[in-house]
């Protein structure tokens, strides 16, 4: 019982509440919460957790099914807009690698997506409704519209028959194309997982700059020599914009970006943002003869697509990472419960007076009549340790602490806590309740001891 | 209410939910037995997990309710309320051999053992539905959501949606699950399953509005007995989720329970998302058809 100052106020329960701890949370409080309302500044919210449980269920997506599908959706929504731009400006080569990249990475996504499902069987009960609210429900119709317009444009450009459907179906195909590479940003950031949803300003634009940049990539990798000007530009440009949204979004999140960074997706970050810049770079500088840069251009393509497709997986493991720690989930909320208090505090401060927290309770009437109160009494032991003992008013039922106490102030302290109307009809009527101050607590206790005692010796 | 209104029924029920008040929770597990044999509810995992007398650590496909125990420290020991004695009345030679602080309390004498039964919140908002890409998740007219097990294809979308961690996919199944505030049971006029076997009350279920009121008289009372740490937990229409179908009575902050503090509904942030896609699509058009003008290199 050290340290515990007076616990029968209400002021005493209040002040507990800051030093409570879980026991086994194995996670550390930064700082503590100051006393209520007094610290001008916002301070850092302390996290607590249900032995470190995360508070989220995590994605049950495969990695391989679903980063793979932001990535094929990314790469062929792009190729589908590098191939019209081709047909327009008549480089058949490369209209046709676009095409047919577009198609099969639009007819593997599709599959991955089914794949994951898990009753497969069932993807059709996409198309029983129409739900803007579900980015899901939106990918399954537009991915609807976009896979056959792919495989049409694509197979009309293989074969060369049926031009005018062919001519459809590219068309088609570019101007579904970047919704197919944009929506997927809308889809994850569309959760409660927090690096997923807390990112989704940049989300979207980072998305469509890895799928610009993945396509770009196919083309340096497969296009004639001579028809590799737009896919290098259109590379360099996607890399950039998914560094630099990455980056803002990363510098936006603050703690929560950590698992962009750190562990096994911080490394898959890293790993994609180093093939985008290196692969930049190199088709940047890919110079010399035919066959250097033949090579160059090759190198530079397969680094750009490995680059989008690592830091798809990179992000799906943020995701994962940060939905399986409750850090994530907790602080950041709990910050926000903390500004809110502190803005409203601040507001009441500037005029009202501080009243002080004391809820008075009347004891009840019962007290003052002439029906018999239950008693509480106090003895030493013979080790010297203080014992309380309650007893109904009909003297049927006595109860005995729980605990033996180093005093007598004590043990009437907890008595006084358990049995306030036992201990209380000793007290004066009138008498300030709950007691604020120590002195008057001490006063009160030895009083009410002293009606206990008078109590019993009148009952002999 | 509005959730109801938005919901289409034409003369619906009150809004029903749980009240689960925590302080009277004693963590018999009624609750987790009774969902289970009443929804026929898979055995969840034979684990041991060492989180105090929780071996279900959390809500999932196979868990609806979940009871929660916690063991805090506190630098007040709990209130002594005293045992039945064995010695003769009065001797003062009670048990002389019982050691100080007893078998609850730590070497300091201070531990607080909380317990609570987490449940699906039945949101006002509900993500879970609002993401639900098949139309598989629905409101019922009692305001509750719930998963149509025939028409679920098992994407998974919901369960990352759920700012409580409450719905999870069956493995062997490939379907989402979750609590339906047993639709069967209240469409013939009975009580959820878990509610009818809380032995203490510690759930209780009704019309939501009559729920809020006498969740309030409750943490009104709890107050003036000096439980200061009382606080209602989903209770108030204009958070984040627009209010839980089922809410609670906390003796600790939400966190130490596993619930999130301030929980936000991910849909609300939705129409920006979609403006930020479309104008990221609008980019990349645009960005190709830059790289695409001019001459040939």
């Amino acid at each position: 019982m050290s340290g515990n100052e007076a616990p029968v106020t209400r002021e005493g329960v209040e002040g507990a509440r800051t030093g409570r701890e879980a026991t086994a949370d194995f996670t550390t409080r930064r700082k503590r919460r100051g006393r209520r309302g007094e610290t001008p500044m916002v301070p850092e919210a302390e996290f607590r957790s249900y032995y470190g449980q995360p508070i989220l269920n995590k994605p049950v997506w495969s990695s391989t099914d679903i980063a793979g599908y932001l990535f094929l959706g990314g790469l062929a929504g792009a190729s589908s807009v590098i191939g019209a731009a081709a047909d327009v400006r008549g480089e058949d080569g490369l209209a046709r690698v676009s095409k047919t990249g577009a198609a099969a990475a639009a007819t593997l996504s599709l599959a991955a997506l089914v794949h994951d499902l898990g009753k497969p069987t069932r993807f059709l009960n996409m198309l029983r409704v129409i739900k803007v609210t579900s980015p899901m429900n939106v990918g399954a119709w537009l991915l609807s519209a976009y896979g056959p317009a792919t495989v049409v444009a694509a197979g009309s450009d293989l074969t060369g028959r049926l031009r005018p459907l062919g001519v459809a179906g590219t068309a088609g195909a570019a101007m579904i194309g970047p919704a197919i590479a944009a929506y997927t940003g809308a889809l994850i950031s569309d959760t409660a997982v927090p690096a997923w949803h807390d990112g989704y300003r940049e989300m979207p634009f980072a998305f469509v700059g890895s799928g610009a940049m993945a396509a770009g990539g196919l083309g340096l990798l497969l296009a004639p020599s001579d028809q590799r000007q737009v896919p290098r530009r259109v590379g360099v440009l996607g890399a950039a914009t998914e560094i630099g949204f990455l980056k803002a979004m990363e510098h936006r999140l603050g703690e929560v970006a950590e698992p962009y960074r750190s562990g096994r997706s911080g490394r898959l970050m890293k790993a994609g943002e180093g093939l985008a810049v290196v692969g930049s770079a190199t088709a940047l500088l890919s110079r010399g003869s035919s066959r250097v840069r033949r090579t160059a251009d090759a190198a530079s393509g397969a680094m750009l697509l490995a680059g989008s497709a690592l830091t798809r997986f990179g992000i799906f493991s943020a995701g994962i990472a940060s939905a399986e720690d409750p850090r994530y989930t907790v602080k950041p909320q709990r910050q926000r419960l903390l500004e809110q208090r502190q803005a409203v505090k601040a507001a009441e401060t500037s005029s009202a007076v501080p009243t002080p927290r004391v809820a008075t309770k009347k004891p009840a009437a019962a007290n003052h009549e002439e029906a018999p109160a239950p008693t509480v009494d106090m003895w030493q032991q013979e080790d010297g340790m203080w014992r309380w003992r309650w007893r109904s008013s009909d003297a049927s039922t006595e109860l005995v602490s729980h605990q033996a106490y180093d005093s007598l102030e004590e043990a009437a302290r907890s008595a006084q806590e358990a049995y306030p109307e036992a201990m209380g009809s000793g007290t004066p009527a009138g008498a300030p309740e709950p007691i604020e101050h120590p002195a008057v607590a001490v006063a009160t206790v030895v009083g009410a001891v002293v009606a206990g005692a008078i109590r019993r010796w009148r009952r002999r | 209410m509005g959730v109801l209104r938005e919901s289409e029924y034409d003369d619906a029920p009150p809004r029903m939910g749980f009240f689960t008040d925590t302080s009277v929770c004693i963590g018999c597990k009624a609750c987790e037995v009774a969902c289970k044999e009443w929804n026929h509810v898979p055995e969840d995992g034979l684990s041991f997990s060492g989180m105090s007398y929780d071996n279900t650590r959390g809500l999932g496909a196979d868990t609806w309710r979940h009871v929660a125990f916690i063991e805090n420290r506190s630098e007040t020991a709990p209130v002594d309320l005293g045992m039945p004695a064995v010695g003769l009345p009065g001797s003062g030679d009670v048990r002389p051999d019982l050691p100080p602080g007893g078998d609850l309390l730590d070497a300091e004498g201070k531990l607080q053992w909380l317990m609570a039964s987490d449940v699906c919140k039945h949101c006002t908002h509900a993500a879970c539905l609002d993401v639900c890409p098949t139309g598989s998740l629905f409101r019922t007219e009692f305001g509750s959501v719930v998963v149509q097990e025939d028409i679920c294809n098992g994407c998974g979308y919901c369960i990352p949606a759920c700012p409580y961690g409450v719905i999870d996919q069956r493995k062997d199944d490939g379907r989402a699950w979750k609590c339906t505030l047993c639709y069967d049971r209240l469409e013939v006029g009975m009580e959820p399953a878990c509610a009818k076997a809380c032995p203490t009350d510690s759930i209780q279920f009704g019309p939501l509005e009559e729920l809020r009121e006498r969740a309030q008289q409750r943490v009104d009372q709890l107050h003036e007995q000096g439980v200061d740490v009382a606080r209602l937990y989903g209770h108030d229409p204009e958070d984040g989720v627009g209010g839980d179908g089922a809410f609670f009575l906390l003796l600790d902050e939400p966190e130490a329970y596993g619930l999130p503090p301030d929980p936000v509904v991910t849909t609300r942030d939705l129409p920006a998302m979609w403006r930020r896609a479309g104008l990221a699509a609008l980019g990349l058009a645009a960005g190709v058809v830059a790289a695409a003008w001019g001459r040939k290199g």
